[in-house]
């Protein structure tokens, strides 16, 4: 008798233990190899979409194509400017969208159709709100927001010869630096160094009737680096104290209690009922159910500082680190 | 609805203007939040900036064509009227009800009266003649200034009447043309619709539907209608009048189904006048306080319209600069290292002044700014231990960033150091450091965090702004503006991670983590209770780095619209282009000169200062050239630059520059030396040398003592000009809470307590000499020009006897023996003084019992290159016979 209850005990201690947060054993991580000396190897910005994936580093741009062809870009040989550091890159159809900054703030952005660039800049570029883009975001219906740090959002429209609407009439971005964009159906969310905005797109005017603003402590952190959507609607931003969660109505905080390592969580991407937090010491694969592990350098990623994350559409992570690009890939 | 020249976008969310909101699953939209302005107006028009619902979509303010945001007369609107002749019904969707019934006419006068309508109610049929829109737009004042020819009165309209009034066929090339001249405003495609162009800015810089609602500063557009009916006997009739339903478009595509054939044309006689009075109404109540405009037609004034709007004229106006470092007068400021402007008596604060053509402008808009920002070089750079250190790998166990001490005012300012972003700069762009081998390079950058300033001389609240800027990798942008709003509302709630930062540290046991626990609390305690500087301005600042220039960047800060910062007025000036006096703000802006805080380690004299010069600056009256002139001088900028943004409420905002030339004129500011001897027969080594300001606790005093007299200076925390006498004085550190720790200095008591760290003869002693200054230290040569050593035998009474001892020291790779240790970098150019090496260090030994006097000279540079302020360090050596030592032992 005596046994069996020592049995049972052991049986239920076995099942009760607290399930261990296991980092996913079902993912490989590919460093990418390109030809970019160890010392500029820091990935500013990657994108993937249409079977290019394409890389960003200060000022040099690498876009491996679906044939495995890389084309390799720099100030040699295109418009990409050597004073000015790639802030994003956006993939639409055959089209590479390229935005670089610089202490002059006047670099506008680039386009790479496949075989020539093109150059956007204010006032020429018909539209463009100013020439200082720090965000590229494409949405869900392919529509192009570009992010400028400050006064607005540009989107492209698409005309014979292309041209762009400014959405510029957003007070809360005038003081308050543009972090990143993102569409959840029509409602743009526009994170900041100071809240989060959400416009609503579907609403026609010049005025901000159409914002709304949250700022601290109803939304619980100060900086929305990043925004993506998750399941049930819920959206969710990264921020300097983990992640926070809207749910139609209020704002709630995931935190280091909560098992968020990845901190700040400067990058968002949504991959299923799973989203990838990237941060300076790491990356972890979060869902609401489990709040997973960090992966960093020790696992086999090129550096532990994330600069940059996207998704492609074979499910394939592309992520940039301090270091160095790599792949992340399921087994 | 179809547009030529626009093709729709993938998503189209078309919406008519009636507040009506895409219902979004688990997401709330709130009701009633309509996109236009006076909605009910059914006088709007469009500019060439389209809403994506198209020429329907809310125009309330009018923009002038992309591309010709200069021109005035760009600045065009197509005014359309939602208003057809009784009994027609259109609403401002441009759409008809089904009051009225359309038929195409297709009997006599078919010309002249195209079409024929019936009046469903009454069963009457009407033909039309001389539907006429007249347009009245609100004129500047005399104190305006009218940029252009515009806002015309005229009308629209025309002889022969059609219900429809053609939108789909809207062209945005139109636009174009009317601003290059190749197509008129009566050229536009349906005669219904009126250009005007909005030639003076109505414009208070104002947002927001409430405040722009009771604005005096819209302009005031009124349309009255006027035309001519004439009842007609029903003409046989075919097919469906238009519309068919209850409502549909005034804008079909193709014939309407319906005809009627009149039957004969109605006599002049036949036709009824409806004037203004008929179809005018009264001012509507929202507009009954501001509105004035009449209207005159045929020699009568009338007061009511058709319908009314105001609408919102973009200004584009930018602020023009008087007094910029760039034009002659020019504005350049001296200071001081580690200070203040103004703090050597010269002009306190900078300011900048400024003009804006619309006198309109609002003076309590917040977007009235003043943004400024300055640079120095990364040398400005500090180490603390971090206290969130906790072991693991990827967290560090030393903070280095960049540091401007706070005044009793401002400050202090915070940047985060990222070393990947240094090494850009010096690999990539550094004149010298970019051609130079990796492994010197990678030395050097290793060198800089080495030699970086400590700080430990920061206030403990100060330490607290460091940890809180950088903790958790933050963006000492975002932190500084939560400081700020804290110190503003002198609310440490506001600070986001601030219970986040004690939790971390909770628990953690080292010394770094335990004062780190008090300064939080000393800065929690400051922001609330503080009585210093103002609440009304921010008081932090963020540093940023640029790995293009290499330079630390203050800011931008923007000065708060407050009368200590900034004045404007309205004052009329001669407008040259007309003759005639007209209103403008005049306005200034002033930086206080606490706000410019100067680096410690940065000024003219280092060899990173840049002073080049720059080519003329445009004028300012034209500000795309000054825009792109200073974004032209950002690409290698003259230290210390300073550039204000300067805004008007419209956020149309003008760069102006001036230049900070900063002295090295400190209490601190002679070279500092450190000196080493080794006794290489026991081991013991004493460290000799006064410490740098920064390496000591905050508050701490640099006392010295004169060991003949006993008078005591007290430096204070500043920094001693005095050269090091540690032979005849005493030297102490007194601490803030009053302990006192004395500097070492070689014991030469053989009685005393440490005899046995005496030297004495014929053992081999190490000198190590290391001198560096608070201008270039983290280069190889530290800042430091020129070294000199000699050693001079004393009497007994340690008085100079002039005779020097030989020392025997490597030079040039040789081994040679002189009295004087000189190593001088002074022929060298700047760069090239990165290959030289200020430290001296040699083997000695004293081959006869006595004292001697060690004295060593560094000097560092002047701004012009050559040997600037000298520091000397000496102190005395008393050499022990041989015997004092072997006593010693067998002592024991």
């Amino acid at each position: 008798m005596h046994r069996k209850i020592l049995a049972l005990i052991y049986l239920m201690l076995i099942t009760c233990w607290p399930a261990q947060a296991e980092k996913p054993d079902n993912i490989i991580i590919v460093p990418v190899k390109l030809p970019v000396a160890a010392a500029e190897n820091q990935v500013y910005a990657v994108a993937g979409n249409n079977g290019m994936q394409a890389w960003g580093f200060q000022h040099r741009l690498f876009i491996q194509k679906a044939n495995d062809e890389i084309l390799e870009f720099s100030p040699a040989n295109s418009p990409l400017a050597e004073e000015g550091t790639i802030s994003d890159i956006g993939i639409v159809n055959e089209d590479v969208w390229v935005a670089q900054t610089a202490p002059s703030k006047d670099l506008g952005i680039l386009k790479f159709d496949g075989s020539s660039w093109t150059k956007f800049r204010e006032p020429d570029a018909v539209g463009l709100l100013n020439n200082e883009v720090v965000d590229i975001h494409i949405d869900p219906d392919e529509n192009i927001w570009f992010g400028h740090r400050y006064h607005g959002l540009s989107r492209l429209v698409y005309l014979v010869n292309p041209t762009f609407k400014s959405y510029n009439k957003v007070l809360h971005l005038f003081e308050n630096a543009l972090q990143s964009s993102f569409m959840q159906k029509t409602h743009l969310w526009i994170g900041t160094a100071n809240g989060i905005v959400r416009l609503r797109t579907e609403m026609k005017s010049n005025f901000e009737l159409n914002v709304d603003t949250w700022l601290y402590p109803e939304f619980p952190a100060r900086e929305a680096f990043s925004v993506c959507d998750y399941t049930d609607d819920l959206i969710v931003a990264g921020t300097s104290r983990g992640i926070a969660l809207f749910d139609g109505k209020k704002w709630s905080l995931r935190g280091r209690a909560e098992g968020i390592k990845a901190m700040p969580v400067r990058f968002l991407q949504r991959q299923g009922d799973k989203i990838w937090l990237g941060s300076p010491v790491g990356l972890q694969l979060w869902s609401i159910d489990k709040p997973g592990e960090l992966i960093n350098e020790a696992d086999g990623l090129p550096g532990s500082n994330i600069t940059a994350l996207a998704l492609d559409e074979n499910g394939n992570l592309l992520v940039g680190t301090e270091k160095g690009p790599a792949l992340i890939r399921n087994k | 609805m179809r547009l030529k020249n626009l093709k729709k976008p993938l998503c189209v969310a078309s919406l008519l203007l009636f507040g009506f909101a895409t219902q979004l699953s688990a997401v709330e939209v709130e009701p009633g939040r309509e996109s236009s302005y006076f909605p009910k107006s059914k006088i709007r028009f469009f500019d060439s900036k389209l809403e994506e619902g198209g020429v329907l979509a809310d125009g309330m303010n009018v923009e002038r064509v992309s591309g010709h945001t200069d021109k005035p007369e760009a600045q065009i609107a197509v005014w359309m009227p939602f208003f057809e002749p009784a009994p027609i019904e259109k609403n401002g969707a441009n759409m008809i009800t089904d009051a009225a019934q359309i038929y195409r006419n297709t009997g006599a006068g078919k010309d002249k009266f195209p079409f024929i309508v019936k009046e469903k109610a009454t069963g009457k049929f009407y033909v039309y003649r001389n539907v006429k829109y007249h347009w009245f737009f609100e004129q500047p004042g005399d104190n305006k200034k009218a940029l252009a020819e515009g806002n015309k009165n005229g009308v629209s309209g025309g002889e022969v009447w059609s219900p429809f009034m053609n939108l789909k066929d809207a062209d945005l090339k139109y636009f174009e043309d009317v601003v290059s001249g190749s197509k008129s405003e009566s050229d536009v495609w349906d005669k219904k619709l009126y250009v005007n162009r909005h030639t003076t800015a109505f414009d208070s810089g104002i947002r927001g539907r409430e405040d722009v609602a009771g604005s005096k500063f819209l302009q005031q557009v009124g349309m009255i209608m006027t035309y001519e009916r004439a009842e007609v006997p029903a003409p046989t009739v075919s097919g469906n009048g238009y519309p068919e339903t209850a409502l549909q478009t005034a804008d079909p595509a193709g014939e309407i189904p319906g005809t009627a054939n009149l039957t004969a044309a109605p006599a002049d006689s036949s036709f009824e006048k409806f004037g203004p009075e008929k179809t005018a109404k009264p001012i509507p109540e929202n507009l009954k306080p501001s509105w004035n405009l009449k209207a005159e037609i045929d020699g009568k004034t009338y007061s009511e319209f058709t319908d009314y709007n105001m609408v919102y004229v973009e200004d584009y106006s930018y602020p023009e600069i008087s007094k910029d470092f760039l034009n002659p007068q020019g504005s350049v400021y001296e200071a001081v290292v580690g200070k203040y402007l103004g703090y050597n008596g010269g002009k306190d604060g900078m300011s900048v002044s400024y003009t804006n053509e619309n006198p309109d402008l609002s003076p309590t808009s917040p977007a009235i700014t003043n943004a400024f920002e300055y640079q120095f070089s990364s040398d400005e750079l500090y180490q603390l231990p971090n206290p969130f250190f906790d072991g693991a790998s990827d967290n560090k166990q030393v903070l280095f960033f960049y540091f401007l001490k706070s005044n009793d005012t401002y400050g202090p300012y915070v940047g985060k150091s990222v070393s990947s972003r240094e090494q850009t700069y010096f690999e990539g762009h550094h004149p010298y450091w970019k051609s130079q081998p990796k492994e010197k390079l990678d030395k050097f950058l290793a060198d800089r965090r080495t030699n970086s300033w400590e700080g430990k001389f920061l206030k403990p609240w100060e330490k607290g702004v460091v940890y809180y800027c950088l903790y958790l990798d933050g963006d000492p942008v975002t932190r500084t503006n939560e400081l700020n709003e804290a110190w503003k509302k002198k609310d440490a709630g506001q600070l986001s991670v601030f219970n986040d930062i004690m939790a971390d540290l909770n628990g953690k046991t080292t010394q770094a983590a335990v004062e780190a626990r008090t300064c939080m609390q000393e800065l929690q305690q400051f922001i609330t209770s503080s009585g210093e500087g103002t609440r009304e301005a921010t008081r932090f600042a963020p540093i940023g780095f640029e790995p293009h220039l290499g330079r630390c960047i203050v800011g931008p800060i923007t000065l708060e619209n407050i009368p200590t910062q900034h004045t404007e007025k309205t004052v009329s000036q001669l407008d040259p282009a007309t003759g005639k006096n007209v209103d403008v703000k005049s306005g200034s802006w002033t930086v206080a000169g606490k706000r410019i805080i100067m680096p410690r380690h940065f000024a003219m004299n280092s060899i990173e200062w840049n002073d080049h010069s720059v080519p003329p600056a445009p004028s300012a009256k034209d500000p795309k050239a000054m825009k792109a002139y200073y974004s032209e001088i950002m690409k290698t900028p003259p230290d210390c630059l300073m550039t204000q943004q300067v805004s008007n409420c419209c956020g149309n905002s003008a760069p102006a520059g001036s230049l900070v030339k900063v002295d090295d004129v400190a209490e601190f500011s002679k070279p500092l030396i450190k000196a080493e001897v080794e006794d290489m027969n026991n081991g013991v080594t004493h460290k000799i040398g006064v410490p740098p300001v920064e390496s000591l606790e905050a508050g701490s005093q640099l006392v010295c003592k004169d060991l003949k007299t006993g008078e005591v200076k007290n430096h204070g925390e500043e920094g001693c000009k005095e050269d090091f006498d540690m032979a005849g004085k005493e030297w102490t550190i007194v601490k803030a809470d009053g302990t006192e720790e004395k500097l070492s200095r070689i014991p030469t008591d053989p009685e005393g307590p440490e005899k046995n760290g005496i030297p004495v003869e014929d053992q081999r002693m190490r000198f190590s000499i290391a001198p560096f200054d608070n201008i270039d230290n983290l280069t190889p040569f530290r800042g430091v020009l020129k070294t000199e050593v000699e050693i001079e035998a004393l009497d007994a009474n340690q008085q100079p006897t002039g005779k020097l001892e030989e020392i025997e020291h490597e030079a040039d790779g040789k081994i040679v023996t002189a009295t004087k240790i000189v190593k001088d970098g002074s022929s060298l150019n700047k760069f090239d003084l990165n290959d030289f090496d200020p430290k001296v260090s040699f083997y000695h030994i004293f081959r006869a019992a006595g004292w001697y006097q060690f004295r060593v000279k560094a000097y560092d540079r002047a701004k012009d290159g050559n040997i600037g302020q000298a520091r000397e360090m000496k102190f005395n050596i008393n050499v022990l016979p041989a015997s004092f030592r072997t006593r010693s032992i067998d002592s024991k």
